[in-house]
């Protein structure tokens, strides 16, 4: 047979035993997250806009010599030179321009063959403004690919002394 | 009856911070990629894989209970939206460490870090200094210019 003063002190024991054991759940929680710390660390990666391109050498001379009686004098094609591209960018051109304008009634031309994914403009007239020769160039990496040079003159050009010219090719934004 | 709520709870409370176990990482990695990574210049692609310096981060487990407590290492990674799909990534670890029992075995070889734990190394007692290398593979032309960065999560596991 309790008294209740014995009571009363027997529900004060077991609220502090339940604020005590709320407490330690907590305590056991914090220590359970704490016992699977992490650590973090970071991996960071520039990439870079790389746009290169390189031709394989200079083409050979062009001369333009014979004719077909009755028709213009016939062209002289090079094609024993190649280009080569990488870019990781989109939707790239590129042009070509030369140094010194053409004399009169003599073009030279340039015909790119494309990488995958190009588009090749085929035969352009070369001049100091530069033109578009491949569009749609789109992050490719590809060498060997084909430059075809043509020198044409019609015989209103006379006889012109040999010369040369600097062909400047450009990747650049499309 | 109380009395013994009390002595269980203050039982709890030490073995729960002894269990504590912490782990810190320092370093990182941070790479740029330039023409000068092409294979061989104009025509080619950019090198597939590349590779950190071997002690690119330093691992520190601290806070065991003795040598004999016993810890794995888990690692992932969270790409937090600016990762590369083509891009996988891998880790190492390149040396012990030193430490109270300088047990450890496990992770000497590259494993994948995805986006979901994988079980790194472990080991027993306080290590320090046990250093990681990162290797990236999955780099061409085709991964358009920008930043790219994923976190590394290295968690202890008490076991």
């Amino acid at each position: 047979m309790k008294t209740i003063s014995e009571r009363g002190g027997m529900r004060k024991m077991k609220n502090l035993a339940a604020c005590l054991v709320v407490l330690g759940l907590l305590f056991g929680l914090i220590g359970l997250a704490l016992a699977a710390n992490t650590a973090q660390q970071t991996v960071t990666f520039q990439v870079d806009a790389i746009d290169e391109v390189s031709v394989s050498g200079n083409p050979a001379n062009l001369v333009v010599n014979t004719a077909t009686a009755g028709s213009q004098p016939d062209d002289d094609t090079d094609n024993s030179t190649s280009w080569a591209v990488t870019t990781n960018g989109t939707n790239k051109k590129m042009t070509g321009d030369i140094n010194v304008d053409m004399p009169a009634n003599v073009t030279l031309q340039v015909n790119l063959t494309a990488p995958t994914g190009g588009s090749s403009a085929g035969d352009v007239s070369l001049s100091t403004t530069a033109a578009d020769l491949v569009t749609t160039i789109t992050q490719v990496a590809e060498s060997g690919l084909t430059i075809t040079y043509t020198l044409s003159a019609t015989i209103d050009a006379g006889v012109v002394a040999q010369d040369t010219r600097t062909v400047t090719l450009t990747l650049t934004d499309g | 009856m109380g009395r013994a709520f009390f002595f269980l709870v203050l039982l709890l409370f030490f073995v729960t911070t002894a269990e504590a176990i912490d782990i810190s990482a320092t370093g990182g990695w941070g790479e740029t990629i330039d023409q000068a990574d092409l294979v061989s210049g104009a025509g080619s692609d950019l090198v597939d894989t590349y590779e950190s310096a071997t002690d690119a981060t330093s691992i520190d487990i601290t806070n065991t209970i003795d040598k004999h407590d016993a810890w794995r290492v888990d690692v992932r990674r969270v790409d937090g939206g600016g990762w590369h799909g083509d891009f996988t990534l891998y880790v190492k670890r390149t040396s012990d460490g030193n430490g109270q029992g300088n047990v450890i075995s496990g992770g000497l070889s590259y494993i994948e870090i995805t986006t979901t734990d994988s079980e790194f190394y472990s080991g027993e007692g306080a290590l320090w200094n046990v250093d990681v290398q990162y290797q990236l593979t999955g780099m061409s032309i085709g991964v358009l210019p920008a930043n790219y960065s994923t976190t590394i999560i290295f968690t202890v596991v008490d076991i």
